[in-house]
């Protein structure tokens, strides 16, 4: 049975990036990404709580920090942005048309995270309380810094 | 006017009152503006404060001066529809020592909306995970989000009954000639003599209303531990 499940995920892994690139309807791939901002959003929340205890509990933000890991393995930028999943009619997103008018710079800020994400996989695992603290400060740095300049303001 | 009343000047609002109710007001444009700007840590300590004040308020809404308490200008729905239904006489009116019933309505709705958004303040987070109140972390990413869609349809629920405050304020002033802004900041008043006694509530009673919100706004910025 194990096989089986295994096949099917290793199927579905391999044809995601083409379902998502090649859907006819742009909005699937704008509401995949969304979600998968929202699930890293509500880690971030998870990990960055624990520094509201007296005693954060570290095994607790290996918990939560697990998704933010996960992501930064995924190939978020192919699969995520492709081209026409930008604003226009019918497609409602905060990703600002800059994404595709300078795609390196963009690129860049998600190698920062990726970066980001090794360093706190690395700290959690070290059990260092402070060097943690000081990666998820960093961490929390290369999403604002992604979003001051691809993402829409809220008003 | 009728002549028949012989008018003095007399105290109407009480220290305590007057600076909550500017506080409030300065509070709620820094709010405003913090939020605006991204500004959410002085957001946050300015929702602490804003805590205190309307603990205070509450406070002296049963322990302070007459023309404070709730018991003296909460009044029902029918005397609030009688006073409305002759509202354009009354606006011409003396404004009673007080608030009048309407005005009584928009200050409690107000109170109850500013506690309202206080504690979902407490409980909200933004949609990155960073940025958040206090009391958030015993929440779910989804409540705290909850509590944030809240926090945004209440301020604009604010911003509507804040509105409505200010229209009435001007209308006392267009049609009965009164300014009841300079009375909110003198607390004085031209009042007809045959008004009823006030009482005013000596200041020491206030000083224990004012630790109640001391302790209160302590503890919720002990709370906000930075990352
Ligand atoms: C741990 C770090 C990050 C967190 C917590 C995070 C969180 C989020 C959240 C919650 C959203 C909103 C999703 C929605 O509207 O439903 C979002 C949107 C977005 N983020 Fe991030 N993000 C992070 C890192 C990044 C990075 C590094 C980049 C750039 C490479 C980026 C680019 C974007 C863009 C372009 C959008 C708009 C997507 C759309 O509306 O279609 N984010 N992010
Ligand atoms: C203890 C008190 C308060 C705390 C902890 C607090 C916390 C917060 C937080 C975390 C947000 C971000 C929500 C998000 O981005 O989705 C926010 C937004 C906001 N708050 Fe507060 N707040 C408090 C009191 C107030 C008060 C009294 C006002 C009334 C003026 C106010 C007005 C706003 C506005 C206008 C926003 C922007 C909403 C939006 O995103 O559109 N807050 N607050």
């Amino acid at each position: 049975m194990a096989r089986y499940h295994l096949i099917t995920i290793a199927i579905a892994v391999l044809l995601s990036p083409a379902v998502s690139a090649q859907s006819a309807d742009p909005m699937v791939t704008v509401e995949m990404r969304q979600q998968g901002f929202k699930d890293m959003g509500a880690a971030f929340k998870g990990v960055r709580d624990q520094f509201r205890r007296s005693r954060p509990v570290m095994v607790m933000i290996r918990e939560y920090s697990r998704p933010l890991l996960r992501y930064s393995r995924e190939p978020v930028i192919e699969n995520w942005f492709p081209q026409g999943t930008g604003p226009g009619e019918g497609i409602e997103t905060e990703a600002l048309p800059v994404i595709w008018e300078r795609p390196d710079e963009f690129a860049a800020r998600w190698e920062d995270y990726i970066l980001a994400a090794e360093n706190l996989q690395s700290a959690v695992v070290s059990g260092d309380l402070e060097a943690t603290r000081e990666r998820v400060r960093e961490m929390g740095d290369t999403c604002s810094g992604c979003h001051d300049t691809f993402r829409e303001e809220e008003d | 006017m009728t002549g028949a009343h012989v008018f003095q000047r007399r105290k109407v609002w009480d220290l305590p009152t007057r600076c909550g109710h500017w506080l409030l007001l300065l509070l709620f444009c820094g709010s405003r503006w913090t939020a605006e700007n991204g500004e959410m840590q002085w957001h946050r300590y300015m929702g602490y404060v804003m805590a205190g004040v309307l603990v205070f308020r509450l406070y002296w809404g049963v322990f302070g001066s007459t023309t404070a308490r709730f018991k003296h200008f909460l009044r029902g729905p029918a005397s609030t529809l009688a006073y409305t239904r002759e509202l354009r006489r009354r606006a011409r009116q003396p404004a009673p020592a007080g608030h009048n019933p309407l005005g009584a309505l928009s200050s409690t709705v107000l109170l109850f909306l500013l506690l309202a958004q206080v504690c979902l303040g407490l409980l909200a987070v933004d949609v990155d995970g960073m940025e958040a109140g206090p009391l958030s972390f015993y929440v779910s990413f989804e409540a705290g989000r909850f509590a944030a869609l809240w926090h945004e349809r209440v301020f604009n629920l604010l911003l509507f009954f804040v509105a409505v405050h200010i229209i009435a304020v001007m209308l006392y002033w267009l049609l009965g000639g009164q300014n009841l802004i300079v009375r909110m900041i003198s607390g004085r008043d031209d009042q007809p003599g045959s008004a009823t006694e006030l009482w005013f509530a000596p200041l020491w009673r206030s000083v224990l209303g004012v630790a109640l919100a001391g302790i209160l706004v302590w503890y919720l910025q002990s709370l906000d531990i930075p990352l």
